[in-house]
């Protein structure tokens, strides 16, 4: 973390991400916080009620966390704990309205607090989905509740992301674009067969065949997400790295890319 | 078209006709008799005006009240493969009868007390009310 935080804004910190357990997600951003740095804490419907995210959202506010994500969150069955019980109390929609709520004073059940928060409040979308309209018309509710800010699922065909922004210019709203590094061409079909919304090019998928070692794979893939990043830069207000374990790519990608 | 029945009854005759349903009962107990539905889940709270007929609870694993999740592709739900999104049959339904509007309503979060016999609408404060110290609820809208 260190060594990437000379060149990015914030750390995004994902909440048990597909449903795989992890260290709380509220926990890490005050670690990240106490270091002096700048952390997003991703919250999901997934596991707590209504109670537990408001409770969570106090907590995290007291603890010094100002930026929320706020996310629907993957099914249970898709991680390491199959069985547990699916929550999703709320959704993505309510919980913003809870973030909005806390921010003025209240709770979600319209009992004043003795404070407020001044919680900076995102939310997600994912632009490469067929067919889109669903997505977007939640995109704009999502506004409508506070949402100030949006990341994307991870964008490989710039051009699909160029027809979405043109859906949503209206709501004037900034957009991260969700960038994830290829670490092989298995990887990207992987992806294009499972992950809704994501689409390796052929094009791309090839360039990473071709590379053989892991080094020239990083290296190629260095220059897809440098390329896709020129490509998508004027249209947005920020790029979201996943960099998945491939930490050490960051600063090369970012140079290539000219930011 | 106007139905006086239980949410299950909403959703039957939606499947069968291409007209606007409308929910005229809220279901908030099974209690009377009972026909052949055995199931336990009734809300209270019903939704099937603001989604075209179909209940999100039910045909959405993760019961969203406000559009799909990031999961939703080709009509498809991210649980399994050919499992319909119900997101999208909604969607689908409010666009062919021209009310998507519905869908850029908020609604805030529904009543969970399945077990219950009196949703908490209709329960009186102060019982649990707002200003009673642990209370609070959502208006009914
Ligand atoms: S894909 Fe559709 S039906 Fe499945 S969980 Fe998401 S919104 Fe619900």
């Amino acid at each position: 973390m260190r060594k990437l935080a000379p060149y990015v804004h914030a750390f995004n910190v994902t909440d048990l991400q597909s449903s795989v357990l992890r260290m709380s997600s509220w926990a890490l951003c005050a670690l990240i916080k106490r270091e002096g740095y700048e952390p997003v804490l991703q919250m999901t419907c997934r596991d707590r009620n209504r109670l537990a995210l408001q409770a969570d959202l106090l907590g995290a506010w007291a603890l010094g966390i100002e930026n929320v994500l706020a996310l629907t969150g993957d099914y249970p069955t898709l991680g390491d704990h199959p069985g547990a019980r699916p929550v999703f109390d709320l959704d993505s929609v309510q919980l913003l309205a809870a973030i909005q709520a806390l921010n003025e004073g209240k709770d979600l059940a319209g009992n004043e607090l003795a404070g407020s928060t001044d919680f900076f409040a995102g939310a997600v979308v994912n632009p490469g989905v067929e067919p889109l309209g669903p997505h977007i018309l939640k995109m704009r509710l999502k506004v409508q509740m506070g949402a100030k800010f949006f990341q994307t699922q991870a964008v490989y065909d710039p051009d699909a992301f160029l027809r979405f922004v043109r859906e949503v210019e209206d709501l004037k709203v900034p957009i991260l674009v969700g960038i994830i590094p290829l670490k092989s061409a298995r990887m990207a079909r992987f992806m294009n067969e499972n992950i809704a919304g994501i689409h390796v090019p052929e094009g791309v998928i090839a360039e990473m065949e071709r590379a053989k070692t892991k080094e020239e794979r990083k290296e190629v893939s260095t220059e897809i997400c440098a390329r896709i990043i020129r490509k998508v830069k004027p249209y947005c207000q920020g790029i979201h790295l996943m960099p998945m374990g491939w930490e050490d790519l960051v600063p090369g990608i970012l140079e290539l890319a000219g930011i | 078209m106007i139905v006086a029945s239980c949410g299950v009854g909403v959703q039957a005759v939606v499947q069968v006709l291409d007209k606007p349903v409308y929910p005229a009962a809220n279901t908030v107990t099974m209690g009377g008799l009972q026909g052949v539905w055995l199931s336990e889940e009734r809300c209270g709270d019903c939704l099937l005006y603001y989604t075209g007929g179909i209940c999100p609870h039910t045909a959405c694993p993760k019961g969203l009240l406000h559009g799909p999740c990031g999961g939703s592709q080709n009509g498809e739900c991210e649980l399994e493969p050919g499992r319909p999104c119900g997101w999208q049959r909604i969607y689908d339904r409010l666009e062919a009868l021209g009310r998507l509007d519905l869908l850029l309503r908020y609604r805030p979060p529904q009543d969970s007390q399945k077990g219950l016999d009196v949703p908490l609408s209709r329960r009186k404060a102060p019982l649990l009310g707002p200003g009673v110290p642990g209370g609070g609820i959502n208006e009914p809208s």
